[in-house]
């Protein structure tokens, strides 16, 4: 890849419409061979540049899910216990002597077959902030060298660098071990023209100037109102789906008071809503913002 | 090129950004790989190596513009050299106001001098031209204390994260205590309810291994048999620890600390299923017990409940309230429960006070002393110094550094 507007283009190719701002950490993170850490609220794509990436450099996505109390045995490697029982078992018969500690036995988990792949695969460890802090240490070893050490088998350094995507929702701070052996991207929701682009692109039937109106609402409400949890992307998509499953021309009072439930999710969120003037004002600001 | 860099994240450093020279020569690969000349594309490398928190992303933007103008290869002046001319500058317009006299600034408000955005100096500036000097009651020190309040202000706003960065929640989790107003008190009860929820449920998941038969711990059950030929003769056991922490909390509630006092007292009492035995106190002049039958109360009665006490709004008398702690808790102190002491640390009597802690931490295995003042300042501030010194003191001044403070304990 020459430069970062050639990974923009292919990123749009395989459907993630993105800004030069997102493109260049990435860009870099490629050419360094560092591990990103995309951070963003939820909703903004950032488990989906992970995909597009994957689908960009045609090769797997291998996924970690972090969740609190992973540990090594989840995420990197396990003994086949059951299996090196039999071995034992069956080898007392005859005198054929078994060692159970080799690859055999070995059960991969996602960072190690990450490691082993042949081909340089996209390695998403996703929500790193829901790890405890002694295995997001444990990576360190794995983000710096690109190598882990089994006891029993040694060190196992990767074969291709896997270009590892790290995502958090900022639920607590990462420690700067981590984030100094990182390429740092954040990730806001797009401004109003990058999510009519968005609409466009993923939603069939829907004319560019209905497209506009959508982005502009969600626009209003992530921006203007105080809300508790800000629509994500996914449901200004669904939103618009639904005006184009309708049949919907236009954005109307009726319409944004029946179906706000697709971008609003939390009682206290549609009580600001209506607080703040309703149907009848975010129609106001469409109108004087489009 | 180069020395723009090297200037660039001195710059950040002193605003308290923290760069590792690694970092930088990310940094350096990375512009070789875009056009110098392209602003944007500029910014968002720097921001790719050098930023790694979303939490300081509007600061170092702000730093990034202040510090770059279009021509990224134009020279810039050494911080050193501004630094020096505008602690200079100032002192030079208090000469044309007619005040012959100066202002000695530390290096740290030097520092902030020159960060300081030009409008906000033209301000200063305005300020002093605007200021006649009185003939009769010497008003300069006025004007240097309201030169240096700025100066001030401007220094803690680059230490204390700023309210609006990074998603709503997330503000909520680090925004210092004292910056939350009434209407922010459900959305933190909420915070505090579910960090406190996993604390809970974490503390009730610990398992230890045993000789009793509990739960069988299959993976080591195997492990252990591999050697006698996979033969499940030597059972593992392991079951739920049961030994939960017994607490202590003394809570500043003077006029400096009222206003942290509900939120710890929430999270102690969102975490109390998983501590054996609490016991709480309020103090300022002295100490008073509070009783504990305000579980399940919300900040707003939390912090009616304390506006009720005796001691609520008065002068910390940190030593007169240990005295009487270490007094009732004669007959029944147990050495192993955690005492924390959550204070800002301003009290009288402050000699007399670092010889109780003393005493105190000899008596007990676990004395924490939770400070709201941000770390920073400690070093600056020779009494918190001294306290730091002979106490475990950790920064508690967010919904964030409670969840830490808890989750060692509880772990």
């Amino acid at each position: 890849m020459e430069g970062y507007k050639e990974l923009i283009q292919k990123m749009e190719d395989a459907g993630y419409l993105t800004s030069a701002e997102t493109a260049i950490p990435v860009f870099l993170a490629l050419k360094l061979n560092k591990p990103i850490l995309v951070e963003g609220p939820p909703g903004v794509g950032k488990t989906e540049l992970a995909k597009v990436l994957a689908k960009v450099l045609n090769t797997e996505l291998i996924r970690l899910q972090c969740y609190e109390g992973l540990d090594e045995a989840k995420a990197l490697y396990e003994w086949n216990y059951h299996k090196q029982l039999i071995a034992i078992q069956s080898s007392k018969n005859n005198d054929d002597k078994t060692f159970v500690f080799s690859e055999e036995y070995l059960l991969e988990r996602p960072l190690l077959k990450a490691l082993r792949a042949q081909k340089k695969p996209v390695l998403l460890i996703d929500e790193i902030d829901k790890v405890d802090e002694e295995f997001e240490a444990f990576l360190f070893e794995l983000l710096s060298d690109f190598q882990v050490t089994i006891p029993e088998l040694g060190t196992i350094k990767a074969r291709e660098t896997p270009l590892v995507v790290l995502t958090s929702n900022g639920s607590r701070e990462l420690s700067d071990g981590l984030k100094r052996r990182a390429v740092y991207l954040y990730i806001d929701f797009p401004e109003v023209e990058l999510e009519t682009k968005i609409i466009l692109k993923k939603v069939s039937g829907i004319c560019k100037e209905l497209a506009e109106k959508v982005a502009t609402a969600v626009h209003f409400l992530r921006r203007e109102l105080d809300l508790y949890k800000p629509p994500a992307i996914s449901e200004t998509l669904d939103w618009a789906k639904t005006l184009a499953l309708l049949g919907e021309e236009r954005l109307t009072k009726e319409f944004i008071e029946n179906t706000i439930g697709f971008v609003l999710k939390n009682k206290e969120d549609i009580e600001t809503f209506y607080e703040k003037g309703g149907a009848n004002r975010l129609l106001q600001y469409i109108t004087e913002n489009t | 090129m180069l020395k723009n860099v090297l200037f660039f994240v001195d710059l950040l450093r002193m605003q308290g950004f923290s760069i590792s020279t690694g970092e930088i020569e990310d940094l350096l690969k990375a512009l070789a790989m875009v056009n110098p000349q392209n602003k944007s594309e500029l910014k968002a490398v720097f921001q790719a190596t050098l930023l790694k928190s979303s939490g300081l992303k509007d600061s170092f933007s702000e730093i990034f513009d202040f510090y770059f103008t279009d021509d990224f290869l134009r020279p810039v002046p050494h911080p050193g050299v501004k630094r020096v001319d505008k602690a200079h500058r100032v002192n030079q317009a208090l000469k044309q106001a007619g005040i012959y006299r100066e202002i000695e600034f530390s290096t740290r408000e030097k520092e902030v001098l020159n960060s300081l955005p030009p409008e906000v100096l033209q301000k200063l500036y305005e300020k002093i031209k605007q200021f006649y000097p009185n003939q009769i009651v010497d008003s300069f020190p006025l004007l240097e204390k309201t030169i240096r309040g700025v100066l001030k202000y401007y220094q803690e706003r680059m230490v204390l994260p700023e309210a609006g960065v990074g998603g709503r929640r997330k503000d909520l989790f680090t925004a210092n205590l004292k910056d939350l107003s009434e209407r922010d008190y459900e959305r933190v009860e909420k915070l505090i309810k579910r960090y406190a929820g996993r604390l809970n449920a974490r503390a009730s998941r610990r398992l230890k291994e045993t000789r009793r038969k509990k739960y069988l711990n299959l993976r080591k059950t195997i492990r252990a048999n591999l050697s006698h030929g996979g033969v499940l003769f030597r059972l593992k056991y392991r079951e739920k620890k049961k030994n939960k922490p017994q607490i202590t909390l003394l809570v500043d509630v003077s006029a400096s600390m009222a206003i942290y006092a509900k939120f710890a007292l929430s999270f102690l009492f969102a975490v109390a299923r998983s501590l054996k035995k609490i016991e709480l106190y309020l103090f300022a002049e002295d100490l008073e017990a509070l009783p504990l039958k305000n579980y399940n109360k919300s900040l707003l009665d939390l912090k009616r409940l304390i506006e009720d006490s005796q001691q609520w709004g008065r002068g910390t008398n940190l030593n007169q309230a240990l005295k009487s702690y270490l007094n009732i808790a004669k007959t029944r102190r147990s050495l192993r429960r955690t005492l924390l002491i959550f204070s800002d640390g301003k009290t009288v009597q402050f000699a007399e006070t670092l010889g109780e802690l003393k005493k105190i931490c000899s008596q007990y295995r676990d004395v924490k002393f939770l400070n709201p003042v941000p770390a920073k300042k400690w070093q600056e501030d020779t009494l918190l110094k001294k306290l730091a010194q002979e106490v475990s003191m950790i920064e508690t001044n967010s919904v964030e550094h409670l969840q830490a403070v808890f989750s060692k304990i509880l772990s």
